[in-house]
């Protein structure tokens, strides 16, 4: 009798009032979920679906059937002497666009930080290439490289530097090195924009007391701003090997892997396993290598912005 | 601090209602979307309405009313096959049909998707002789038994070969494309050539194209941008070397030999040597590219498909109206040689719609739509008796050319592991133009990589 009568007194909380009463670690989780639900579904699902593919023969050619291959997969890639080929292409490819990129944004960035006439149209302007979708720069890097009617070759035939209209793209280090300047130039708007963020936190006091011990412009660059932006730089070079590394729409337009194999990367080959040679185990074999070797590369940025250099660590 | 509780109390509450209202929001917008057509027999998804409605019911003349069929094509079908023969099908059997279609260079990776997933959602499935050979066992349904005799008797020899692979047939070709000569008369009155009678042999056709080149100007264009293109440019020179390059029960390459060799060093002479072929044509993927740079009056001669002459008699798209001629393309060893290129339809092995997708295959090699494809898309047709038709004859001159090619060779040689046996060809073909390889080298690394696929696919297949 007593109970009911508690029971009376003491209703059952409203969800709303449950959840006004909750622990915010509690509630945070509880937002977490719809957003965890979607990664579930499709992020973390889709890779172990792909995970257990990559442990499995099946060749579409054949049959649907899966057939259990073990690591066999793994073994066979790494004897495999296209990927070995891609894998260099892929590592060349990757340090063309990173060179490129990262120096070209830190130009950009330190030209964007003076001051001058028209400095916000120009920051503008560096920014377009940001907004043109892969694809789209990829057919259009194909055609200012058109054999017959490039604006490449006519400018440098017009300058007089080629002495008739040449084809670009029959050679795989040129297509390499094309495709890494195109890549670069559709990630230097970012790259650019995140330098520039870090040049104008840094200290107006330190470039002060640079000039006051005699320091000249260049020195001022390089013992001042270098240091401050090792951090940016890092990133900015880890951020674009990941994203070198898994270019494959830009190229796709650009090239098709071509000429022959020479612009085959190592993602342009998975779509070749999975959609042409219809090989679906070697093919998720294949990205999860990719994967690894993208996860790998991108766990070194903390290693790497951790590890101060000696002197600032003895002065620190 | 009791504001603050209130607020966050507030804020709790807000994102819940926040929470509820986006949900109603979300299902309010689902449900003012159109609702899906009624899937098909065979589970066919939506896709676009092709044809008019069609729901009356079956009678004598229209068999199929009230049922539907989901075509899936290529880009490239649309304007004759969606707009033309779809309807003149709705028509004939009352079914509606549904179109999905995508790019030519896309076809194959959707094929993967279907038969990963054993997609039922398109019962009828454009196809051509490398698609076949690859998708035959695992994608098409086999209608050997199935399919009408007297409609496989009537089709073109070539058209017919090119959907059987390995004795079953996969299909039903819609045309007898094949790669034919065709030239610019002005450009060859202006080298001083004869612009009535095209070259004979290669050797003839080497000598024209030196005399058609020139001031940055190249005689001919030769695609070599993807593994398919570039194995297309070697079978159509080899094929008329008299070779054979694989055995018929596709397990044997033949290619380091006299014919392969033959083959190789015309290759070699055109692009290194004389210096006749554009060297563009490294990135030229796609014959329909080669096709305007002949239109804009920019190439002498080339090995084109005949709905080219078509394109190159239309105004819009052609500046060289009334100047293409067409003949055989002339050849290495044999007077001629050439390579298919025609296309058809399958039905998916999927599919629980088979007898409407029966019905529509039937369509496509039926004599109106036959007479359609020769007069109005320009395509040589799949059906042998079609080519003396009276019309066809008079609005297709182009045809006598295909009729007298389709005496020569012209395999395609389409397998199921094509893709990797293009990519070894292409390869090496690549490595002759830039002078890293000679002729022969090439040719043995052909035969031992090209080899080893084989290899590899039977001792995946068994």
């Amino acid at each position: 009798m007593r109970t009911t009568l508690t029971e009376r007194t003491e209703p059952r909380p409203s969800l709303s009032q449950r959840l006004d009463r909750m622990g915010e670690a509690r509630f945070g989780l509880l937002l977490l979920i719809p957003t965890a639900l979607v990664l579930l579904v499709f992020l973390a699902l889709p890779l172990a679906y792909a995970a257990a593919m990559s442990l499995f023969r099946i060749e579409l050619t054949v049959s649907p059937a899966w057939r259990w291959a073990g690591p066999g997969n793994y073994i066979s890639l790494l004897g495999e002497r296209a990927v070995r080929e891609s894998l260099a292409r892929t590592l060349a490819f990757a340090a063309l666009t990173v060179g490129s990129s990262v120096s070209l944004a830190l130009g950009a960035a330190l030209l964007l930080n003076e001051p001058f006439r028209g400095r916000g149209f120009a920051r503008v302007l560096v920014l377009l290439p940001w907004a043109v979708a892969p694809v789209v720069a990829g057919v259009l890097w194909r055609y200012l490289f058109h054999s017959n009617y490039g604006l490449v070759n006519a400018l440098l035939y017009q300058a007089g530097l080629i002495p008739a209209y040449r084809v670009w793209f029959d050679s795989a280090p040129v297509a390499i090195l094309i495709a890494a300047l195109a890549t670069a130039w559709k990630t230097l708007p970012f790259l650019a924009l995140i330098i520039l963020a870090r040049l104008q936190s840094i200290p107006e006091a330190l470039y002060r007391a640079a000039r006051m011990d005699g320091a000249g412009a260049v020195a001022r660059f390089r013992h001042v701003t270098l240091p401050q932006l090792r951090g940016i730089l890092i990133f900015a070079v880890v951020m674009q090997t990941i994203v070198a590394l898994q270019s494959f729409d830009l190229i796709f337009t650009l090239t098709r892997g071509g000429p022959g194999q020479g612009t085959v990367l190592l993602s342009y080959l998975v779509f070749i396993n999975a959609f042409e040679r219809l090989s679906l185990g070697t093919a998720a074999a294949m990205a999860a290598l990719l994967t690894l070797l993208i996860v790998l590369l991108g766990g070194l940025t903390p290693l790497l912005i951790a590890r101060r250099p000696r002197r600032e660590r003895q002065d620190g | 601090m009791s504001d603050q509780r209130s607020q966050e109390r507030l804020s709790r509450r807000s994102f819940l209602r926040l929470a509820g209202a986006g949900a109603i929001g979300a299902v309010a917008l689902a449900a003012c979307g159109q609702a899906p057509p009624a899937a098909a027999p065979g589970g066919a998804a939506p896709a676009a309405d092709a044809t008019a409605g069609a729901a009356a019911p079956a009678s004598a003349s229209q068999p199929f009313a009230g049922r539907e069929l989901t075509l899936f094509s290529a880009q490239h079908h649309a304007a004759h096959v969606k707009d033309v023969y779809v309807p003149l099908f709705t028509e004939r059997t009352g079914a509606k049909v549904n179109w999905i279609e995508v790019g030519g260079g896309d076809v194959e990776a959707k094929y993967a998707v279907f038969v990963a997933s054993e997609d039922a959602s398109a019962d009828v499935l454009i196809g051509w002789e490398a698609i076949n050979a690859k998708y035959g066992p695992t994608l098409f349904e086999d209608i050997t038994t199935s399919v009408k005799p007297e409609l496989v008797a009537g089709l073109t020899p070539a058209s017919k070969r090119a959907f059987t692979f390995l004795d079953k047939q996969y299909g039903m070709p819609l045309d007898t494309n094949m790669a034919i000569f065709m030239w610019n008369s002005d450009l060859y009155k202006a080298a001083g050539l004869d612009p009535a009678v095209p070259p004979q042999s290669w050797a003839e056709f080497v000598d024209h194209s030196k005399k058609l080149s020139g001031d940055g100007k190249y005689a001919t264009l030769f695609t070599l941008g993807d593994a398919n293109s570039g194995f297309v440019t070697f079978i159509s020179i080899y094929n008329s070397t008299g070779g054979t390059l694989l055995s018929p029960d596709l397990r044997t390459l033949t290619v380091d030999d006299q014919y392969g060799l033959m083959a190789m060093e015309a290759i070699h002479d055109i692009f290194v040597v004389s210096k006749v072929a554009d060297p563009a044509g490294v990135t030229v993927a796609s014959s329909i590219e080669q096709g305007k740079i002949f239109r804009a009056g920019n190439m002498g001669h080339y090995f084109a498909f005949p709905n080219h002459f078509v394109l190159a008699e239309t105004p819009d798209q052609s500046q060289i109206v009334g100047k293409a001629r067409t003949g055989i393309i002339p050849g290495i060893a044999l007077r001629s040689g050439s390579v298919n290129g025609l296309e058809g339809y399958a039905i998916n092995r999927f599919s629980g719609n088979k007898e409407l997708g029966m019905a529509f295959l039937e369509h496509i090699v039926s004599p109106e739509v036959q007479k359609l494809v020769a007069t109005g898309w320009g395509r040589p047709p799949s059906v042998q008796a079609i080519f003396g038709d009276a019309d066809v004859v008079a609005k297709a001159p182009q045809f006598a050319a295909v009729q007298e090619q389709t005496k020569y060779p012209s395999p395609r040689y389409g397998s199921p592991f094509y893709t990797d046996l293009a990519a070894v060809f292409v390869e090496q073909t690549l490595a002759v133009i830039d002078g890293t390889a000679s002729p022969q080298e090439a040719l043995t690394k052909i035969q031992a990589d090209g080899q080893k696929v084989i290899d590899d696919y039977w001792a995946k297949a068994s």
